[in-house]
């Protein structure tokens, strides 16, 4: 972490733990959305308010425990993925499947692309190859998942997934590795099975 | 020259080897296809992964959660808990006061008789209090 970001972070913590409220609106302007896509990928749309709005409240009753030891940005993440893993344990869930209709997927799907009136095969194709890989995402197990969300699709390099998750380096290169495997056999074998049979 | 394994592949793909590692696999690359053809599909994958990050979720209205708003919601809870309490004290002495008013000297007289026992009986100063109808 680079120097003025570790500035910027000390004064916000100083001013989170004075209580200052524009200290506390400015990291709910910061990161609720961030909670919010995260709480989705994780654990599915269908309770994310509620969980980010979790995550939240402990973000707020653990500031005192802040030891500056990673960024506020780590920090948050590792509060709302142990909020959505503690929410998924406590469902006794191990996948999205049962989280959310395949519906919503493709609704999400649909607001992304141009219009689906105007629909070229191409565009149809690439709907479909998101439809699969998300659905594939949603079956992994729950710790391959957490791994695979927080690095290929929040960007997080492996360091900073390692603090997260509380996990060593080598730990998340394998789960990394394992997650892919499973998607790509889930997203191919997709594939095939859609291919016309001669 | 033995192919790299497959986590050292991924990782490659993400670019989280040391520098000394990356330059082996890079000319590993050079004269392997199968392991190119790897790492093709690796980054086809990754593709898709950064089409999915791109999509925007539909996030609701920014979340209303302050520090200020968790005092709020306290201050409303004691605020209902104080008129909770006033308001049982208040029907608690009206319901005293109904029964008061419903008894008589006499009755006050007669009730003390019969539970003597166990319950003693006021001084006159206090019956000169009540305000009787």
């Amino acid at each position: 972490m680079a120097l003025e970001e570790r500035l910027a972070d000390y004064s916000l913590v100083q001013k989170l733990k004075a209580g200052d409220s524009d200290a506390y609106d400015s990291l709910n302007r910061e990161y609720a959305g961030k909670m919010f896509r995260l709480v989705c990928r994780l654990a599915g749309p269908e309770e994310a308010e509620d969980l980010v709005q979790e995550a939240f409240m402990q973000i707020y009753r653990s500031m005192d425990s802040f030891r500056g030891d990673c960024s506020i940005g780590t920090w948050v993440y590792k509060i709302t993925t142990n909020v959505c893993q503690d929410y998924l344990r406590r469902k006794n869930r191990r996948s999205w499947r049962n989280l959310f209709s395949l519906d919503w997927l493709k609704s999400e799907t649909d607001r992304e692309l141009p219009s689906p009136l105007l629909e070229p095969p191409e565009i149809a194709e690439i709907k479909d190859d998101l439809d699969r890989l998300r659905l594939a995402i949603a079956t992994l197990p729950v710790e391959q998942r957490a791994v695979l969300v927080l690095h290929d699709l929040e960007q997080l390099t492996y360091q900073e997934v390692a603090d997260v998750l509380g996990i060593a380096l080598g730990t998340v290169k394998s789960r990394l590795f394992y997650a892919r495997q499973k998607v790509r056999l889930i997203f191919e074998g997709g594939a095939k099975s859609e291919m016309p049979r001669s | 020259m033995r192919c790299p394994d497959r986590k050292q592949l991924s990782a490659y793909v993400d670019k989280e080897l040391t520098f000394s590692e990356m330059q082996v696999i890079d000319e590993h690359l050079k004269d392997c296809l199968s392991c190119r053809i790897e790492v093709e599909r690796l980054k086809r994958m990754l593709n898709g992964f950064r089409a999915l990050a791109k999509e925007g979720l539909s996030i609701p209205a920014p979340f209303q959660i302050s520090h200020s708003d968790n005092h709020f919601k306290w201050a409303i809870t004691v605020a209902v808990f104080v008129l909770v309490l006033v308001s049982a004290i208040i029907i608690g002495y009206s319901h005293e006061n109904t029964v008061a008013k419903n008894l008589n000297h006499n009755d006050l007289e007669f009730y003390y008789k019969n539970h003597s026992n166990y319950i003693q009986k006021p001084s006159q100063s206090y019956f000169s209090l009540v305000s009787w109808e």
